[in-house]
């Protein structure tokens, strides 16, 4: 606070020294009230005040590079002790130079000795404490930038996941699939509209902050699986099974989807003939679990975006929770299965 | 009369072509294929004019199936991935359908065909084994007596140059690619997979030993027993790569 009242370009110069002024004044008039002479209390009062300065100055600049952390007391006391000492010596060394013709009032400073070196060691406590106070306060407000940080950064993952789930494939083979029931059966078409509409509203949503019950999560999985079976209806069985009382348990929105469609994706470019897909969902202890398993075929090297769509839920897991193990993934030779935990006792609403 | 092969692995999407065609009399259905291997083995049955191709297929990819055809009709590729445009016109494709795509742009490229069919200067069966379509992964697809094998790169051992095709050796034993050392030098990742001389390309991996032989030369040692050598241009590109 003091180095930027002296920064030179500083426009706080003009309220700090009236305030500086005002408390010489102010200092000067008490002393002189107790029988000392006004000229003699100025110049103490005015030598005392430049040391003072000086030495918040200096306290301000221990502070910057050493700042006490919650229990070291004593330290917190044992530096504005020590400045205070330096301050008060100077000040009195400096005063008895000044004012050696001025027996009285030197009398007067050697009574007061002690309540001089108190104030003294008060204000420079008091310094210290507002000092520490404000760098609590930065810090609180670095944390809550890092906050906001964290927070944009979710969003951004969240659109850019988005954008990779409506853009190519699903999208528009679902709009063919369409355009080719018109030809042949106008009613199914007709529905295909309605369910693709209803997924991707439910997609877009804004309140996609606000965690879902795995009643509404099933919901929407049966809306994309119904999609889904329109283009692959022959080849595709899809398995979903909830263990125990899970339907009011709690999850992010857009979670599980992503996993399925990777899972299907996975099926059926990797197998020929019929793919079964199972998704199910159970409680254990303070998680809720959802375990997907799809075949998939280990011989066919990296098929096309493999592990991307696990890349993306895996960061948003971090997002949300900061913990890195809550997705876990599975090979064997015919079976991929993959799992994501997701904390039940959470703070739902203060975190994301 | 044009013989026609639809290839697609949704079933809607092939019927959506078969629908469109109606509007062409001239147009027979030979038949439609629902992944690549039955499009091969209906190509080989039909030998057909001209085919409807999907690219993202259950197991291999529609550039993939091409590959493997030794004479491959003229293709319409038809998908969702505008990504594969550019490929499909490296492959001399016909044309090039986006799905959704309308009656009167799926009319064109029919059309486009049907000229194209009756200018006998330029033969519309491209010679796809010049051409590099890699395929979006990293593997290599071939034929093996009648098997078709999907080899990931990384269980590629080394690859000796073999006239017109490329002998690729594997932990299963030797299979023969059409394409050039050329094409495999450029697509293999070089951080693994160095070309030690004019006639062989070898997986870092394999590597055991490294012995001086005859003037110039080296000889690589393999983890499976195989020698491969080493030329005097290949020796700094190996020393540069293993960090020597």
């Amino acid at each position: 606070m003091i180095s930027q009242v002296f920064k030179f370009s500083s426009s706080l110069w003009y309220k700090a020294i009236p305030i500086i002024l005002l408390w010489i004044i102010g200092v000067a008039y008490l002393i002189q009230s107790y029988g000392a002479s006004l000229i003699a209390a100025f110049v103490d009062v005015g030598i005392c005040t430049f040391y003072l300065v000086l030495g918040f100055f200096l306290l301000e600049n221990i502070f910057k590079f050493y700042t006490p952390q919650g229990r070291r007391l004593y330290i917190f006391i044992a530096f504005p002790f020590l400045i205070s000492l330096i301050v008060f010596y100077s000040g009195m060394f400096t005063v008895e130079f000044f004012l050696r013709n001025e027996e009285a009032y030197l009398g007067f400073m050697a009574d007061s000795f002690i309540v001089k070196l108190f104030i003294t060691f008060l204000l420079c406590l008091g310094y210290a404490l507002v000092l520490l106070l404000q760098t609590k306060l930065e810090s609180q407000l670095q944390h809550k930038e890092r906050e906001e940080q964290i927070q944009k950064l979710a969003k951004e993952a969240e659109l850019y996941q988005l954008r990779q789930q409506l853009q190519p494939h699903f999208l528009f083979n679902s709009l063919n699939s369409i355009s080719s029931l018109l030809h042949r059966n106008p009613e199914r078409a007709q529905e295909m509209v309605i369910q693709l509409s209803e997924f991707l509203r439910r997609t877009i949503r804004k309140d996609d902050q606000k965690w879902i019950s795995v009643e509404e999560e099933l919901a929407f999985l049966h809306l994309f699986v119904g999609i889904e079976k329109v283009r692959f209806g022959h080849r595709l069985c899809i398995d979903f099974d909830q263990k125990g009382e899970v339907a009011v348990c709690k999850l992010p929105p857009l979670l599980v989807q992503p996993l399925l469609e990777n899972a299907i994706k996975h099926g059926l470019y990797g197998l020929l003939g019929e793919v079964n897909i199972s998704v199910s969902f159970s409680l254990e202890e303070a998680y809720l679990v959802v375990r997907i398993i799809n075949p998939y075929d280990p011989q066919a090297g990296q098929a096309t975006g493999e592990g991307f769509g696990l890349e993306v839920i895996k960061r948003r897991l971090f997002l949300l929770f900061g913990r890195h193990d809550l997705l876990a993934t599975q090979a064997d030779s015919m079976l991929f299965k993959v799992q994501i935990k997701i904390p039940q006792n959470y703070d739902q609403y203060h975190h994301h | 009369m044009i013989n026609i092969i639809i290839i697609d692995d949704e079933p809607l999407a092939a019927s959506l072509v078969e629908d469109y065609l109606a509007d062409f009399p001239e147009a027979v259905i030979k038949a439609i294929c629902h992944d690549g291997f039955e499009g091969l083995k209906a190509i080989k049955e039909h030998n057909p004019d001209l085919i409807f191709l999907d690219v993202q297929m259950p197991k291999i990819t529609g550039f993939e199936m091409l590959e493997l055809l030794e004479k491959a009709p003229a293709v319409i590729f038809t998908t969702a991935y505008d990504a594969y445009a550019m490929k499909a016109f490296d492959a001399h494709a016909v044309d090039y359908l986006l799905k959704p795509f309308s009656k009167d742009r799926f009319a064109i490229a029919f059309e486009k065909f049907v000229k194209l069919q009756g200018n006998e200067e330029k033969p519309i069966e491209t010679i796809l084994s010049k051409i590099d379509f890699g395929g979006p992964s990293e593997r290599i697809v071939l034929k093996d007596k009648n098997e078709i094998k999907i080899i990931p790169y990384s269980e590629v051992r080394y690859l000796e140059a073999n006239d017109d095709y490329v002998n690729i050796y594997t932990a299963e034993g030797k299979f023969l690619k059409n394409k050039t050392m050329k094409f495999f030098e450029s697509t293999l990742n070089p951080k693994q997979f160095v070309r030690v001389h004019r006639s062989y390309i070898v997986n870092l991996g394999e590597i055991t030993k490294i012995e001086p032989y005859e003037k110039d030369g080296y000889l690589l040692l393999l983890k499976s027993g195989g020698k491969v050598p080493v030329s005097k241009t290949g020796y700094p590109k190996l020393k540069q790569v293993l960090g020597l």
